[in-house]
């Protein structure tokens, strides 16, 4: 099995520390690469578009500093060099408009963080799953 | 008809004009006559004397032979001599009748023949011997030229009578004629003066009949002007009342001179100045300084186009120096044949103050709206946010609690998996609060979403969703007919679906009966959600409607009391009202209107 990154964006500890614990607690993912906010996501990104540093899936929160998820999501997406990369967007919000702008900008998928923490690790696991072992990612970036 | 006339004259003119001709032309027709007479009779005389002259011969020739005396014989020779030439005459006169000529030409032979018997008695004369002579004398006597003298003589006067017989009759009868053409002509003449008379009094009569009508057409005329004067002096009468009593201050200036020419009471009254005054002023004089630039423009305003109606919202000073707010309206008319304008003034002063007064405190309420409209969003945005915010951080509390209690449990003690019981429970409540309060903030009051509604759709679904509760309180729910209705839909499930919810969840003992029932009225829909649950104290019918307002221990009934607030909320953004008729222990039913005009 190849190695897995995923590129976590969010400004909370306690949600980085509880997607950690759930992402662990699965072991198939080899790599957890951590943004605080939107701006450090893009340099992340842009740093060495297509290189190993380049992550197979970005978990991205819509609340965060400097510069807000979906504007992040808008630049991944209008990106040649990123655009290819799966964006989940996983946040608090359950607004109408948060969910449609994610979508307008091709989110691949928009989940609310469940309040409750049992919850909350199945959806995490689930996520893992489906877009790890399930979904077939471009290869590009393997 | 005239001309009919000037014919009828034009022939009768003629008509005597041929008959004076003719008279003329038959006049000397008559005369002719006369001439062919007078001929006649000279002829007869010539011939008498032709034969006097013969019949003197014989007599003297004849005397002398009984006598010798030669004086005889003279005046014997001298009538034979005369014979010629008397004859010749009738012979002239004659000449034109062959006949007499004929005789003429015997007579002058056998008067001839006359002269030798007589140098035949005087050669052969002896005194006193007759013998010869008287056989000369008695053989001429029975068949002498005497004689034949004497024959043809009577002879030709009888032809000259013949004749004038003829020349008489055929001139009568020519004459006759003639007569008879005049008198035809005279009856012509007479028919027509006749016809023409007749017409002429035809005309006459006709004209008479026509100037009759002339007459009482005029007098119908004269009444008539007569009813219009009086008509005009009474409509003029009229029309100077309506200026000068009219409540209106009004007013005919000289578009010239811009002098008053006639002013009306309520200006008067108005303006304060008396009439003398106000006849003696121009409109200048009731403008403010500060006005005379619209004075200026009125001017030009009627220049431009004189014969227009003007309108114009003015300041006019008083006599006493107030200065007022009017609205001017002028007519063009003509005074005198003068230019002149009828002006009506209205005092707007009162009117504009008060528009004034309503467009600040339109302003105001405007303001105030906007204001209010401005807070309830920042409101609705609060909420939202707060409760946003709020559930990341509750989002920690309770996960980390939830994590320490999954992965510690039983490590700690008894006490400390109590205390982290009671967080978790209270993250719990916290949450739950939250997410009500979210959904409270989301019932925004924007209508976008409003569309037709069938609300018996609604609550067939509703049924659906609450099939089980249903059945296991063992409810009966009627749902009566129920109506289409501009709205929400989502929100109008939300209204429904709280009130059933409600219904079903504050049952008493009894087993459970709803009814939804709707009803029109003019404006609205009337719908009611009864049933014979636990019921409400009257004194908390308002209370129930306030956002998380409980009236009931947390243990005995869950909820955190945002239901009947949201429905509130809905309600009121769909133009109704919501209130509740309950007793305790019996009952209670919900009253709701939906607003037809959506």
């Amino acid at each position: 099995m190849h190695q897995i990154h995923i590129l976590l964006v969010d400004d909370n500890e306690g949600d980085i520390l509880l997607t950690r614990e759930a992402l662990d607690d699965a072991r198939i993912v080899n790599k957890i690469s951590i943004a605080y906010d939107g701006l450090e996501a893009i340099h992340f990104l842009k740093k060495d578009p297509g290189g190993p540093d380049t992550p197979d899936l970005i978990l991205l929160d819509i609340n965060l500093p400097k510069m807000t998820g979906t504007e992040v999501l808008g630049i991944i997406k209008n990106d040649p060099d990123l655009k290819r990369i799966p964006v989940i967007m996983l946040t608090t919000s359950s607004a109408e408009k948060d969910i449609l702008a994610s979508y307008d900008n091709y989110a691949n998928c928009y989940i609310t963080k469940p309040v409750d923490l049992d919850r909350f690790m199945d959806v995490v696991r689930t996520i893992e799953d489906f877009w790890i072992s399930i979904v077939k990612l471009p290869k590009a970036y393997q | 008809m005239a001309n009919k006339l000037v014919y009828g004259v034009v022939v009768a003119i003629v008509s005597v004009l041929v008959i004076v001709v003719l008279s003329i032309w038959q006049y000397r027709r008559i005369q002719d006559t006369g001439g062919i007479l007078r001929h006649t009779n000279e002829v007869l005389a010539q011939t008498q004397r032709v034969l006097n002259n013969e019949m003197q011969y014989e007599l003297n020739v004849k005397n002398f032979l009984l006598t010798g005396d030669s004086v005889f014989l003279q005046i014997a020779g001298d009538s034979v001599a005369n014979l010629p030439a008397e004859i010749n005459l009738v012979k002239t006169l004659t000449a034109d009748n062959p006949v007499q000529q004929i005789y003429i030409d015997s007579l002058m032979a056998y008067a001839g023949r006359n002269t030798a018997t007589l140098d035949k008695i005087i050669r052969e004369y002896r005194p006193g011997s007759f013998s010869g002579p008287v056989q000369l004398i008695a053989g001429d006597a029975k068949a002498g030229p005497s004689h034949e003298i004497q024959d043809i003589i009577g002879q030709m006067q009888q032809e000259e009578r013949r004749l004038l017989d003829i020349r008489r009759k055929s001139s009568q009868n020519k004459a006759s004629e003639l007569q008879w053409v005049l008198w035809a002509l005279i009856a012509a003449v007479v028919m027509l003066a006749l016809v023409t008379f007749r017409k002429i009094r035809l005309d006459l009569l006709q004209e008479k009949k026509l100037t009759e009508r002339l007459h009482r057409f005029n007098t119908e005329l004269e009444a008539q002007v007569q009813l219009q004067t009086t008509n005009l002096k009474a409509s003029e009468d009229k029309y100077k009342t309506l200026f000068y009593k009219s409540p209106l201050p009004k007013w005919i200036y000289d578009e010239e001179t811009l002098c008053f020419i006639e002013v009306n009471d309520a200006a008067v009254r108005l303006y304060g100045y008396s009439r003398e005054t106000f006849l003696q002023m121009t409109l200048r004089d009731i403008r403010p300084s500060d006005e005379m630039a619209g004075l200026l423009e009125d001017m030009v305003a009627v220049k431009r186009d004189p014969m227009a109606y003007h309108e114009s919202m003015r300041r006019h000073k008083k006599q006493s120096g107030e200065i007022m707010d009017v609205l001017v309206t002028g007519h063009p008319i003509m005074m005198d044949g003068r230019r002149a304008r009828m002006v009506a003034v209205v005092d707007i002063t009162e009117r504009k103050r008060q528009e004034e007064q309503l467009r600040l405190l339109n302003t105001d309420l405007g303001k105030r709206a906007s204001e209010l409209a401005a807070s309830n969003a920042e409101l609705e945005r609060f909420a939202y946010i707060a409760s946003h915010d709020l559930q990341e951080p509750l989002r920690m509390v309770s996960s980390f609690l939830q994590l320490l209690q999954k992965r510690y449990k039983g490590q700690l003690d008894q006490k400390a998996d109590q205390y982290i019981y009671y967080a978790v429970d209270g993250a719990e409540r916290m949450k739950a609060l939250i997410m009500d309060l979210l959904e409270y903030s989301r019932v925004g009051s924007s209508k976008d979403n409003f569309d037709e509604v069938d609300t018996a759709v609604i609550m067939q679904e509703i049924g659906d969703i609450f099939r089980e509760r249903i059945i296991a309180v063992r409810a009966r729910v009627d749902i009566d007919p129920l109506p289409k209705v501009w709205g929400d839909k989502v929100q109008l499930t939300q209204l429904f679906q709280n009130l059933l919810s409600n219904a079903l969840k504050y049952h008493s003992e009894r087993l459970p009966s709803i009814r939804v029932h709707a009803r029109e009225e003019a404006a609205y829909w009337l719908f009611s959600v009864a049933d014979n649950g636990i019921g409400i104290d009257p004194q908390f019918f308002d209370k129930i409607f306030i956002i998380f307002q409980r009236l009931h221990n947390k243990s005995d009934y869950s909820g955190t009391g945002i239901g009947l607030a949201i429905c509130k909320k809905i309600v009121e953004r769909h133009g109704g009202r919501i209130w509740v008729e309950s007793r305790p222990g019996e009952g209670s039913t919900f009253y709701f209107t939906i607003s037809k005009k959506g």
